[in-house]
């Protein structure tokens, strides 16, 4: 009514004019924004960029973990049947082994899996058994997440296992944001046909993943948020993981404290370690 | 004159030709015969695996489960349910499934976990009689599993020894548990061979934190002698009753793939049978045109004494029909006891291999054949159309035949 009132105020003509620089002061005040205080479109990436793109895979690769690290971390599922929170603790030495153990809730408390090289087990103390996983089921849920058993043992590595090409450079502020395109290299053992990664270049500072399928269907997508410096590292310390078929649902892991250059004994990755972790 | 009683004689006349065509066809369809009856019983073979073993005759489910199997998309599952069924004349066994992992010593594989109801189960299929070793679930031993062969030798497992089951329980919490091997399955179908783990359903509830509903209800005929599509129409009609949500498959929806081999089956037979009475067509035409040949002065005779091309033809056609009699009785008299012989005692194919398997389906290597009025009367009603279909060219040929011609000197 108001607006109506007004243009008859203003006659036909002159409420087109008014109206046709009202449109072009908003256009001027968005592009002024936009070019000062949010992003500005940096372009495709340089031969620089490129040869970083190594060094940035491995940053963000060892971003949460060093040689020899451990974490506490907790985890909670969501899905249209269940919700549930886990604490975990994480340790891993180098790129081959790594070792998670479940400490609450008390059902599943002192569940181990532990990855050595390309082998996977699972400890189960109300069975008091070890169970190998086989390869086939690397990809399935991890109790009960929307994470893969791969996902939490880090079989897989950028840097190693993925090509990468940049195919977007933005400026956001001072930092730099590549949107990055990962395809598996030709021998890796990894069930994703492509990852799209956007990061901060400067930081190595993941912002989200978006995982495809070998159809070439989005499957997944992984946001990184709340920084925090833990472990003496500044590191997104929220992962969440949102499925793309299963509306509303979503895993997030939550890092609590990082430590880094940790002592491990010669067998604490190791079957025999399982049980009295 | 009788046409009929002339041709006999004049089948008689040359007995070592009758006696000849008499072996060649006869044999070949007494072979028609027991493959048609092998065909048959490698068909109810394939239907008996499939509906007996496994799915049923007709199935319920939650709608959408066949195409999405999921642990949430339940049914309820009452008495009453089994009442209401019992009285449209179906026996009913209710299931549950699951996905996990069994492991063994440093082995492991992905495995479909079926829950079974102990008492109904055995009246809708034959799982529970299908050992290879050791013996089917008990309400007393919770604790007990039954798995298929395949997956008993992929993880070096014996009857005794235990497995331990992971999974993810209905509550997302991580399930796992140890099971004791009781049983091992003769070959069913390549699910239930290489993946299958049958427990109780009363186990599987307490396995998996899941109180109620079931996945999918098997069905059988009480009366197996009603025809399965008036039962299904039937059942149709009181699933709405049932739940809202409830949706009735068939057999062959279950297993479309088997149904449609199954379709293949019968079509590729008929082709079979097609295509050997036409190979033979070329052998009826040449016996045919000999048998003429040789009787040239006889039928210039004939047709010089008044005979009519039309009775020179219904002669000869007559002849076929005759030697299409005598066919008839030597395939029944060598095909039928050899077919009631594979009907009883099974072509055993052991010698070969200890287990093959069609459409998902596996089976134990002998078949048995089924002999019934289509495998008795199929074989020689084609016989007996190709027989005098082939004769009409060289009888076509003996009836435009001149006196003249026929009684020229030679």
């Amino acid at each position: 009514m108001t607006i109506k009132r007004k243009i008859t105020w203003f006659g036909p003509v002159r409420s087109v004019v008014f109206l046709r620089l009202t449109q072009a002061w908003c256009a001027l005040v968005f592009v002024f924004t936009t070019s000062m205080g949010m992003a500005a479109d940096g372009g495709k990436p340089t031969k620089a960029d490129n040869e970083e793109l190594g060094k940035v895979l491995s940053g963000v690769d060892k971003l949460w973990f060093s040689a020899k690290s451990s974490a506490d971390m907790s985890m909670s599922v969501k899905t249209s049947h269940y919700e549930r929170t886990l604490k975990l603790t994480y340790w891993t030495s180098g790129s081959d082994k790594a070792m998670i153990k479940i400490n609450y809730p008390p059902s599943e408390k002192g569940t181990v899996t532990l990855r050595l090289a390309s082998d996977m087990y699972n400890y189960l103390p109300n069975v008091d058994r070890t169970v190998k996983v086989s390869a086939a089921l690397r990809s399935a849920s991890w109790m009960g997440s929307h994470f893969s058993n791969d996902d939490l043992v880090r079989s897989a590595y950028f840097e190693r296992d993925y090509d990468g090409k940049i195919i977007e450079v933005k400026k956001k502020g001072s930092a730099t944001i590549w949107t990055i395109d990962l395809v598996p290299k030709r021998n890796s053992a990894v069930v994703w046909s492509k990852v799209r990664m956007i990061v901060e270049k400067e930081r190595k500072i993941p912002q989200s993943q978006v995982y495809y399928d070998d159809r070439g269907a989005k499957v997944r997508t992984l946001t990184f948020t709340d920084l925090k410096k833990l472990g003496g590292r500044m590191v997104p310390s929220r992962i969440m993981v949102t499925p793309t078929d299963l509306p509303g649902e979503h895993t997030e892991l939550v890092y609590e404290s990082i430590r880094h250059g940790v002592k491990f004994d010669g067998n604490f990755f190791s079957l025999e370690q399982l049980k009295s972790l | 004159m009788n046409l009929g009683l002339f041709a006999l004689r004049n089948l008689g006349r040359s007995r070592l030709r009758t006696v000849l065509q008499v072996g060649g066809v006869g044999l070949i369809t007494a072979i028609m015969l027991v493959w048609g009856c092998l065909n048959t019983g490698l068909g109810d073979l394939l239907t008996r695996s499939a509906t007996d073993l496994d799915v049923g005759e007709l199935q319920l489910h939650a709608a959408g489960y066949v195409n999405s199997p999921d642990l949430y998309t339940t049914m309820p599952y009452t008495e009453a349910w089994q009442q209401k069924l019992k009285s449209i004349g179906l026996a009913a066994a209710p299931r549950l499934y699951g996905f996990g992992l069994a492991a063994i010593g440093n082995q492991s594989t992905g495995v479909q976990i079926r829950a079974v109801d102990l008492d109904a189960e055995p009246k809708v299929t034959e799982i529970d009689r299908h050992l290879s070793k050791g013996k089917w679930l008990e309400q007393s031993s919770p604790k007990d599993v039954v798995i298929g062969r395949v997956l008993a030798r992929r993880l070096h497992v014996k009857i005794g020894q235990e497995l331990v089951l992971l999974t993810q329980a209905a509550d997302g919490a991580a399930a796992n548990a140890l099971f004791r091997v009781r049983g091992i399955l003769l070959p069913a179908s390549s699910d239930i061979d290489e993946r299958g783990v049958f427990m109780s359903l009363a186990a599987f509830q307490q396995y998996y934190h899941m109180e109620h509903g079931v996945h999918e209800v098997a069905l059988k005929r009480l009366n197996i002698g009603e025809p399965l599509e008036k039962v299904r129409q039937r059942l149709s009609r009181i699933a709405p009753a049932l739940g809202p949500s409830v949706e009735v498959l068939s057999w062959r929806q279950v297993k479309p793939i088997l149904a449609k081999m199954l379709d293949i089956l019968a079509i590729s037979s008929k082709f079979i049978f097609c295509f050997v009475y036409l190979s033979l067509g070329g052998l009826i035409i040449n016996i045919g045109f000999m048998s003429i040949y040789n009787r040239l002065t006889e039928f210039g005779t004939m047709t010089a004494l008044g005979m009519t091309p039309g009775q020179i033809l219904t002669l000869i056609l007559a002849e076929s029909s005759w030697l299409g009699l005598f066919n008839s009785i030597a395939a029944w008299a060598l095909g039928i006891p050899i077919a009631l012989l594979l009907s009883r005692n099974g072509l055993d194919l052991r010698w070969f291999f200890d287990h093959w398997a069609m459409a998902g389906i596996t089976m134990q290597p002998i078949l048995y054949a089924r002999l019934g009025w289509g495998e008795i009367l199929t074989p020689i009603v084609v016989m007996f159309i190709s027989l005098n279909l082939f004769s009409l060219y060289p009888g076509l040929d003996a009836a435009r035949m001149q006196p003249s011609q026929a009684l020229a000197p030679r």
